[in-house]
């Protein structure tokens, strides 16, 4: 009886907890995925700004992690293309960067 | 034991991720060349009291400089007058070009852009010691430096992308 508290006490926190969905699917392990968020018509820059956000345990989300801070931190005026890095360690911890590269 | 084994197996991505050096850059094609991009890191203040200063690098293998933007956390508003690079006996003094000024709580944060000769971040990371970073306001003066553990750290996985970068521009 313990043992099936426990396991749904588990299964109900890890509902909730910092994973992250990718184009590949959701791991709950690890998850180490990069991908294109978008792209312009615009040459591919010289400027590469990044910006990320992080997720512990589930519980506790921050960072700004806008495609407008990205640009902002680097200079950015004119935004060639944008890619993104999602990292989870065993849903207990998750990191989402976005990279905005452009002129 | 359980312990033992449930704290390995939770260290374990953080062993693998001081490995790796895939984590602290990227690297993509352009029309003027290779463009690489560290990502941004800390360096220590010398002050006790003042944040570290964050900053990332950008180089492109068509240009023999890189550029450094950086992130400066002050109580006090300052208007940014000067940086000096100090490694050895050389010295590179650069006026800093702002991006942008904020206001987070009580901070003033500054981000500015500055570049260096290439060939000055090489040698500076081929140092025993830490380059010193002083940046100069009208108001007042903020040094950062790495301690001598966080240097060789930093100059290990620093040195890798430095080489990768050579590789790649020949």
């Amino acid at each position: 009886m313990k043992k099936l508290f426990f396991v749904s006490a588990l299964a109900l926190f890890m509902t909730s907890c910092a994973t992250l969905s990718t184009q590949v699917g959701t791991a709950g392990l690890y998850t180490q995925v990069k991908s294109g968020e978008g792209i312009t018509s615009n040459q591919v820059g010289t400027k590469v700004g990044t910006a990320s956000a992080v997720n512990v345990l589930g519980l506790v989300a921050t960072g700004d992690a806008s495609i407008q801070t990205a640009a902002n931190l680097a200079g950015i005026k004119k935004i060639s293309h944008i890619d993104s890095e999602k990292m989870n360690i065993l849903g207990l911890y998750s990191t989402y960067k976005v990279f905005v590269y452009g002129e | 034991m359980h312990k033992i084994i449930l704290f390995i197996f939770l260290l374990f991505p953080s062993f693998l991720f001081a490995q790796n050096i895939n984590n602290k850059y990227k690297m993509r094609q352009t029309d003027e060349g290779t463009l690489f991009f560290i990502l941004p890191y800390k360096i220590p203040s010398c002050a006790p009291k003042q944040k570290e200063l964050k900053v990332d690098v950008t180089y492109l293998s068509s240009r023999d400089s890189i550029t450094i933007n950086a992130t400066l956390i002050s109580k006090d508003e300052i208007t940014l007058d000067s940086i000096c690079f100090l490694y050895s006996d050389h010295k590179t003094i650069n006026k800093p070009q702002l991006l942008f000024i904020q206001r987070k709580s009580n901070n003033w944060i500054y981000r500015f852009g500055f570049k260096l000769p290439y060939i000055d971040i090489k040698r500076a990371y081929e140092n025993e010691s830490s380059f010193k970073l002083t940046i100069y306001s009208k108001q007042n003066q903020f040094c950062y430096q790495f301690g001598d553990s966080k240097w060789e750290k930093s100059k290990k996985w620093m040195n890798q992308i430095l080489h990768l970068i050579d590789l790649n521009s020949r």
